[in-house]
């Protein structure tokens, strides 16, 4: 009997553009500047991933059920200071600090799902109100001061290297990924939240306590943020609430150049992997390039918007040939 | 039923919520001579004999007053934002200031929105106050605003931004003077010549504006060095990945100023971990307690010392004055203090740069200046 081979570009052609891209971003910085491929830039590159890449996880889990959530950036601020007001106060202790910021990014998760799920509102509306809740506990907390962190531990999770160019942090995000790829894989919450993405209803009605999944779903996002915090404070050595950045939109949009769905039901973890080094190399370019800053953010999006675009023409060129086969 | 069961459920969550949230605010509610709240105060082991009581919401922005007492002036003070520790330092100088001074302190938070000031103002001045302090978020778009504060009666001073307006009483910093002289030291120590970076806030905000000018005056006289702008905002996490991103772009880089010490903390630990330290001179700005420590220890050149303790004590006793129907110039400068260790010093009078009255002191004497509001009040 042969053994017919399966055509993986048809098949995976979708899955892997974004591969492409990232490998496109990749070149024209090392044709800019050979400076690129040095170590050092390694390690910078592999640093940058890891604190966005973790919340692009989070965004990835809440949009594939097609919700959205606006906590990342002051989710993971408030996890920081507050993470960081039980670190001052229990004289350092690296540990509690890392439980903390866990716990109370967990927290705000929580208090995201239940909001959506038991009082039944709109995804998008409660999850903007909690990122204003967010900033204000953040501040309240913090009262804008910063503080310095000196726990070996904590500093070489933040700045520490394997190899010269395998940022500790980066180990941090890969584990991140094998194990949200075990969620999203191999559990019920996994096959649930791709359901709900497809279809909410159908998931109800098969007797799935969908209320337990959603709730859930938010959680495991606000977990990510608290990680993300952790990583982020450590690497820049103080915590102040003054870390939200661009971690919000620079989170959702690696979830979506990496294949995620707004619409829900579509998405993988690699994928998300693959968007937060898209996203990241594009920001680097920018710098790389020394681009006025008033024209980055125009630039920036340019460049999402027709990743976006080459994604659909993929999409539909990947529908063509298999229809074709 | 359900929806009733949903009601009652929905209502006992947000009734939880405002229970909760409200006990937060609570907590953290003004109670002036307080012991420390060390809520994430700094690790440089800085004791707050005031409480600073964070902000409550309010329609234009957070607030936060003092006790009122009725027979008391009122200023209130239209800040910028509230959530930098450079802002939270100066609210602990202004209210300490107001004590002394006696008179009470509105302060609100415009968020960083020119509206929100701007009905900010037009509260203060239908509460009749006698004095408005303003950060302004725009030095022309607030001007019919003051206008009308000033024929209502109510004197306007803006706090470290020129207002060109008759009606408006300017308090300033030095920043662009301060600024280019430190470009001036940076340039001659790096032979004036190579690639450098300068780290700025925001195009369009007047302190950032203002330190990137006298920088880049500096730069000017240095026709062999290069300097690239980098506009961070107020963010660490988005300094140090620029900073790491200039760094491998350009490993060849002499020197990195950072307009805001808050920013520079980043900068400092970008260039440890590309193992440049040494390398590439880092210079600052506002005095903080860890920048002069980190002179001190020579990772950086040089900071300057404004004191966001200072700044607000010293606006608020300019306030004060205003409100209590004295006069006083139209411009304000505030002292300011350049710290280096003696041998940027010995540096800096060598090269005859700087200007007549310039201040230079020692880390330790820096660290002592920012909380030393007294001897800022003997002035």
């Amino acid at each position: 009997m042969v053994k017919e081979k399966k055509p993986v570009f048809k098949n995976n052609i979708q899955k892997y553009a974004p591969v492409f891209l990232m490998l496109v971003l990749m070149v024209i910085l090392t044709i800019a500047n050979k400076n690129f491929l040095s170590a050092q830039s390694i390690y910078n590159l592999l640093q940058q991933v890891s604190a966005l890449g973790i919340v692009a996880l989070g965004a990835m889990i809440v949009l594939l059920t097609a919700g959205i959530d606006f906590t990342a950036g002051f989710g993971l601020s408030l996890a920081g200071v507050t993470a960081g007001f039980v670190y001052l106060e229990s004289g350092n202790q690296g540990i509690l600090l890392i439980i903390t910021s866990l716990l109370i990014g967990a927290l705000v998760g929580l208090i995201n799902g239940l909001i959506i799920v038991k009082l039944n509102l709109n995804p998008f509306i409660t999850t903007l109100a909690m990122m204003s809740v967010c900033k204000g506990v953040s501040m309240m907390v913090s009262e804008g001061r910063q503080v310095q962190i000196k726990s070996e531990f904590l500093l070489t999770l933040g700045s520490g290297r394997i190899l010269k160019f395998i940022p500790v942090s980066f180990l941090v995000f890969l584990l991140a990924v094998v194990l949200m790829y075990i969620i999203m894989n191999k559990t019920k919450l996994g096959i649930y939240t791709y359901a709900m993405g497809g279809n909410e209803d159908a998931v109800e009605y098969s007797g799935i306590n969908k209320s337990f999944y959603k709730i859930l779903v938010y959680t495991v996002a606000g977990f990510l943020y608290g990680l993300a915090a952790i990583i982020t404070c450590c690497q820049v050595t103080v915590i102040t609430s003054n870390i939200s950045g661009d971690f919000l939109l620079d989170g959702i949009a690696a979830a979506v150049v990496g294949g995620t769905s707004l619409l829900g039901g579509k998405g993988t973890v690699f994928g998300v992997v693959i968007g937060a080094f898209i996203i990241t190399l594009i920001t680097t370019m920018l710098n790389f390039l020394q681009v006025p800053f008033l024209l980055r953010e125009v630039i920036k999006g340019i460049i999402i918007i027709c990743i976006l675009i080459f994604d659909v023409c993929i999409g539909k060129l990947a529908d063509r040939l298999k229809v074709a086969a | 039923m359900k929806k009733k069961e949903l009601m009652k459920k929905g209502l006992a969550l947000l009734a939880a919520f405002t229970l909760v949230f409200g006990t937060l605010a609570g907590c953290g509610s003004k109670d002036e001579g307080s012991s420390d709240d060390s809520a994430a105060t700094s690790t440089d082991a800085e004791t707050d004999k005031e409480d600073a009581a964070p902000a409550e919401d309010d329609a234009a922005g957070d607030a936060k007053d003092t006790e009122a007492s009725g027979d008391k002036p009122t200023i209130g003070i239209a800040m910028l934002d509230m959530t930098q520790e450079f802002f939270v330092n100066m609210i602990e100088g202004g209210d300490y200031a107001a004590e002394i001074y006696g008179v009470n302190l509105i302060w609100k938070s415009a968020d960083s929105s020119l509206d929100n000031q701007i009905a900010i103002i037009e509260n203060f001045i239908q509460q009749k106050v006698d004095c408005i302090l303003l950060d302004p978020y725009d030095n022309v778009g607030l001007i019919p605003v003051c206008e009308e504060a000033k024929a209502a009666g109510i004197p306007v001073c803006s706090m470290g931004n020129f207002i060109d307006s008759d009606a408006v009483i300017s308090n300033l910093y030095n920043d662009r003077e301060d600024t280019k002289v430190i470009g001036e030291l940076v340039g001659n120590l790096i032979d004036k010549s190579g690639d450098v970076a300068m780290l700025y806030g925001a195009t369009g905000n007047f302190v950032s504006d203002e330190r990137q000018g006298g920088w880049e005056e500096a730069m000017a006289e240095f026709p062999d060095i290069k300097c690239t702008y980098y506009e961070v905002g107020w963010d660490t996490a988005a300094t140090l990945k620029t900073v790491q991103d200039i760094l491998a772009a350009n490993p060849d880089i002499k020197a990195i100023h950072s307009f805001s010490d808050g920013n520079t903390t980043a900068v400092a630990q970008a260039v440890d971990q590309a193992g440049l330290t040494g390398k590439v001179l880092i210079s600052s700005y506002d005095g903080n307690k860890d920048a002069s420590e980190a002179v001190k220890d020579g990772k950086y050149v040089c900071t300057l010392l404004t004191g966001a303790k200072r700044v607000g004590y010293w606006n608020v006793q300019i306030g004060s004055k205003l409100a209590k129907g004295e006069t006083v110039e139209q411009k304000n400068y505030l002292e300011s203090y350049f710290i280096m260790n003696d041998d940027m010093k010995a540096k800096v009078e060598e090269l005859g740069i700087g200007y007549e009255g310039m201040n230079i002191v020692n880390p330790d004497k820096g660290i002592e200046l920012f909380d030393d509001l007294s001897a800022f009040e003997e002035k």
